[in-house]
C-alpha cells in the first residue's frame, strides 16, 4: 500500500525506504536512543529484522511508522507513528492504537518529536475516529514523558514490560 | 510492488495477509514445529507478530521475500517458503546470499510439501535473482526431515556454524 505523506511546519513524514536502513540503524546502535526504548543498541542483523517490520506492519494492517525527515536539512531523524504490536504486557491493549517515536540524538531538544507525534495523533483521529490512544514511556525518559504530556496524553497506569518498569500513558476518551 | 502468486501441482504460494497471522501463531506456538527453529523455543504473541509482519515487509523493501504455502486441496495456509536478506554478520558463511528458508505447520509435515513449495521459489528466484546465482540456507544439524529437503532441492553442505549455541549446518546451490 501506499504510505500517506504528512507534512507539517519543520517536518515530513514519509513511509521508510531501504536507503534509510543506514540512518535507521545508526539511531537503533546509539545507547543514548536505546537505554529507554529496548534497553540495548542493535546489531545491524537485530536492526534489519526491526526495521522490516515498519514496513510490514503498514502492509498488512494500514498504519503504521513513519520516516521523520527535517525539512531544511532533507535528512532523517528519526521515527515516529501508531503501532499494534501485540505486546506481551498487563494490563494489555490489543488492539488500541499505540503512538511511539524515536528521535536521533542530534534531533533532540528541538520539539521536533511533538511535531511529529501531534500530526500522527491528528492523522490517527482521521483514521480510526477519536479512540483511546495510549504510548509506553519508560519512567526515567523525562523527555519523552514531556513530549507525551504536551500532545495530550495522561498516566494510566504503571507495569512491568519486558522485566522493566514501564509507564502506560492515554489520551483518555 | 505486487508479490507474485506461484502455482504448483497441489500448492499456491502468495503474499500475507493479516488473516494469515492466526495460522502463523499456532505454528509458531507448536514444539513440532518449533524445535529445530530459532532457539527452539516457542514465540509469544508479540514475537510471532514481529516475525509475521517482517515478512511482508521485506517484500515492499527490497522486493523478494517470504511466502504464505497454501495447500491447494483444503485452501488451508500450511506454511511459509520464501528469501531472506537477513543481513548476518560477514562472518556467517551464509552471510551475502539470499537465504532460502520453510517451515510447515506439522500437519502438513511428511507429504513432499516442502520440497515442491522450495522448488517453485527456487524457479521464481532464478529468474529474480538470475541463473547461477548463489543461495544459501541454514538448517538445525539436527533437522532430518528439513536436511533431505535441502538435499532434494540441490543444496550442497559447505561450512557449519552455531547460533545460541546451537549447531547448524550451511547449504549453498546455484539457482
Amino acid at each position: 500500500m501506499d504510505i500517506p505523506v504528512i507534512e507539517t511546519e519543520r517536518l515530513i513524514l514519509r513511509g521508510h525506504t531501504v536507503e534509510d536502513f543506514p540512518s535507521y540503524a545508526a539511531m537503533w546502535r546509539e545507547p543514548v536512543v536505546t537505554r529507554f526504548i529496548g534497553g540495548a543498541p542493535l546489531s545491524e542483523e537485530d536492526a534489519w529484522a526491526k526495521f522490516m517490520r515498519l514496513a510490514g506492519h503498514w502492509a498488512l494492517l494500514g498504519f503504521g511508522f513513519w520516516a521523520i525527515v527535517e525539512k531544511s536539512s532533507g535528512k532523517r531523524i528519526g521515527e515516529a507513528g501508531i503501532l499494534d504490536v501485540k505486546r506481551d504486557m498487563v494490563p494489555s491493549f490489543h488492539g488500541v492504537p499505540e503512538i511511539g517515536w524515536g528521535l536521533l540524538p542530534s534531533a533532540h531538544g528541538k520539539g521536533y518529536a511533538t511535531e511529529a507525534v501531534r500530526a500522527i495523533i491528528a492523522w490517527g483521529e482521521r483514521r480510526f475516529g477519536k479512540v483511546r490512544m495510549v504510548c509506553i514511556i519508560a519512567p526515567q525518559n523525562t523527555p519523552s514523558l514531556r513530549v507525551a504530556e504536551r500532545v495530550g496524553f495522561r498516566e494510566e497506569t504503571r507495569t512491568t514490560y519486558k522485566g522493566e518498569p514501564i509507564i502506560i500513558l492515554q489520551i483518555p476518551r | 510492488m505486487p508479490i507474485p502468486t506461484l502455482t504448483t501441482s497441489r500448492l499456491i504460494l502468495r503474499a500475507h495477509t493479516a488473516d494469515d497471522f492466526a495460522s502463523y501463531l499456532a505454528e509458531r506456538t507448536d514444539p513440532a514445529v518449533m524445535k529445530y527453529l530459532g532457539k527452539g523455543d516457542l514465540l509469544t504473541e508479540e514475537e510471532a507478530w514481529q516475525k509475521f509482519t517482517s515478512m511482508p515487509g521485506h517484500w515492499a523493501l527490497v522486493g523478494f521475500g517470504t511466502w504464505s504455502v497454501v495447500e491447494k486441496e483444503s485452501g488451508r495456509r500450511i506454511g511459509n517458503v520464501g528469501f531472506t536478506d537477513k543481513k548476518r554478520p560477514p562472518e556467517h558463511p551464509a552471510s551475502g546470499a539470499p537465504e532460502m528458508g520453510w517451515a510447515l505447520a506439522a500437519s502438513a509435515h511428511g507429504k513432499g510439501y516442502a520440497t515442491e513449495a522450495v522448488a517453485a521459489a527456487l524457479d521464481w528466484g532464478r529468474g529474480f535473482f538470475g541463473r547461477g546465482a548463489r543461495t544459501v540456507c541454514v538448517i538445525s544439524t539436527d533437522n532430518a526431515a528439513s536436511l533431505r529437503v535441502a538435499e532434494k532441492a540441490g543444496f550442497k553442505q559447505f561450512a557449519t556454524a552455531t547460533r545460541y549455541g546451537l549447531g547448524r549446518l550451511v547449504f549453498e546451490r546455484e539457482l
